[in-house]
């Protein structure tokens, strides 16, 4: 029970400090100004205006909620760390891990809070235009729900051992470098010199493969969706890379300074 | 003889840099302390002196290379101990939407009390402090000396058994300082132990039972506060025999410290 509680208020907290975040408004902005931008389009055809949107839409939407999901993270702690916060949290009957998860709750229910209101305003966009909804959007919602998660467990994971600034710009190089992981190394596995296949294993199975959660040729070609049975691998790959990360950095903190 | 509230056993505290860690500073060199029950323990000690080093692994923010920090006992790095420990920091930057009440709260909470229990010892803490007019005011609109005691509040909302005060007067007016030792005083009356780290020695003279100074990571001299000031007789007030006995502790170790050097 204890830790329950430990684990609401840390989050609580998080969630309180990290609404006040100046990129919120940003890119709430910016997601207003792309629906907008996609609403006053007139000079397409049906087809051709609907693959127009949808393009923008599975543009935008990921980039934007990485990139809260990002900024909202890589700050918490390394601010708490700079104004002493952490140290009477940690001076409390509070275990570390707590720290961790309850941070990572905190941050995860901000990104995905701020993921509704930015699919929301695509949606209502969508419905006002009178497109048709494609039968993968759904799919694409929830992978990138997934995706949001693993980049706020990778943002605390590397603010654990850098600056904020830099975890910024990592994970969103890795926003773009991940989704080519996969298609660029799979040719690499088979068919080389075990000098080449080696590290291509090791890059391979390291890192988290982002093309698995991108959409958006099934959503922008109105293809006709997999079955939610298809999608569990997809989603508990998502997850577990997340809950990895997450260990990873309760065994980080666990053993450093602060 | 009851057990120490807060012992060092022979800490030692290196900090590695340089590529792969080769590069070794010694902050603390195998420091060994005790602080009775109930008392007032003063840690003195010149800047970069290991005093920030030996609070925080006290408080378990870092782990010592060797050597053990015990509260009544218990390892410090167990958190079902520092349910015994309240702190106060030198400074701390408070979420500034939060009121000092939910400030208090949240600390409370924290500590193991349950929603009744800790809006009840929140109003107590905020009391004794003096901020009970000011208790449902956001902390953007306090003042340093406000922001402090909304420090000792939180410190002492859960009644801990060990207090560990860092610089608790600093940056603050001449009555703030006096309510600070009021305070303390009241805080040892019922019982409290009280670690005080500090540059004020006149604050320390006032309110210390015992002392330790530490420099260069090594403490040298530890023991009761009027033992200590005994052979300085000949100075006119306990105050100017505390600054005497340290400066002339801190500058014995420089010159023995550069004689090594020099023969080295």
């Amino acid at each position: 029970m204890t830790t329950l509680t430990n684990l609401y208020l840390i989050a609580h907290e998080t969630v309180r400090s990290a609404r006040r975040r100046r990129h919120l408004p940003v890119m709430l902005l910016a997601v207003l100004a792309s629906a907008a931008i996609c609403c006053s389009m007139e000079f397409f055809g049906s087809v051709q205006y609907q693959q127009f949107f949808f393009h923008i839409m599975m543009l935008v939407l990921p980039l934007v909620t990485v990139v809260v999901a990002t900024l909202t993270t890589c700050w918490v702690l390394p601010q708490q760390r700079q104004d002493h916060t952490l140290h009477l949290v940690l001076a409390r009957p509070v275990a570390r891990w707590q720290v961790i998860i309850g941070t990572f709750l905190g941050v995860a229910v901000t990104s995905v809070m701020a993921f509704f209101v930015f699919t929301a305003i695509f949606l209502l966009s969508l419905w006002w235009r009178a497109v048709v909804f494609p039968p993968a959007l759904l799919h694409a919602v929830t992978l990138l729900l997934v995706q949001v998660l693993l980049f706020n467990a990778l943002a605390l994971f590397l603010s654990l051992l850098t600056t904020p600034a830099m975890t910024a710009v990592v994970c969103l190089l890795y926003y773009f470098l991940g989704q080519l992981i996969q298609p660029t190394l799979q040719p690499a596995l088979a068919g080389t010199p075990w000098l080449v296949r080696l590290p291509a294993w090791c890059a391979f199975f390291a890192t988290p493969h982002l093309n698995y959660f991108n959409l958006t040729m099934p959503v922008v070609h109105q293809w006709p969706a997999v079955s939610w049975f298809m999608l569990v691998p997809t989603i508990t790959y998502g997850v577990g890379w997340t809950a990895l990360l997450l260990l990873a950095a309760c065994g980080l903190f666990r053993r450093c300074d602060v | 003889m009851p057990e120490p509230a807060i012992q060092c056993v022979d800490v030692v505290k290196d900090y590695r840099g340089g590529l792969g860690g080769r590069q070794a500073y010694r902050a603390l060199h195998g420091i060994s302390l005790a602080v009775p029950q109930g008392q007032v323990f003063g840690f003195l000690g010149p800047n970069g002196a290991g005093k920030t080093t030996a609070l925080k692994i006290l408080l378990s923010f870092i782990r010592p290379t060797s050597g053990a920090a015990l509260l009544f006992g218990r390892s410090t790095q167990e958190p079902a101990t520092r349910r015994l420990l309240g702190y106060l920091p030198e400074t701390t930057t408070y979420p500034e939407y939060l009121t000092a009440r939910e400030a208090v709260m949240f600390y409370a909470r924290l500590s193991g009390l349950a929603r009744g229990t800790a809006a009840s010892a929140a109003a107590d803490a905020l009391r004794t402090t003096g901020l009970r007019e000011d208790a449902d005011r956001p902390l953007k609109y306090f003042s340093k000396g406000m922001r402090q005691r909304v420090g000792l509040a939180q410190a002492i909302v859960h009644q801990p058994a060990c207090l560990v005060l860092d610089e608790p007067a600093s940056g603050l007016d001449p009555l703030g300082r006096r309510e600070i030792r009021e305070l303390i005083t009241r805080l040892r009356a019922q019982g409290m132990t009280i670690f005080f780290s500090s540059h004020e020695l006149s604050e320390v003279e006032a309110i210390c039972d015992t002392i330790a100074i530490l420099h260069r990571g090594r403490i040298l001299v530890q023991g009761a506060l009027t033992a200590l000031l005994a052979s300085a007789t000949e100075h006119p007030s306990r105050a100017a025999a505390l600054e005497t006995l340290f400066v002339n502790t801190i500058r014995q170790d420089d010159h023995a410290h550069e004689s090594v050097s020099d023969r080295a």
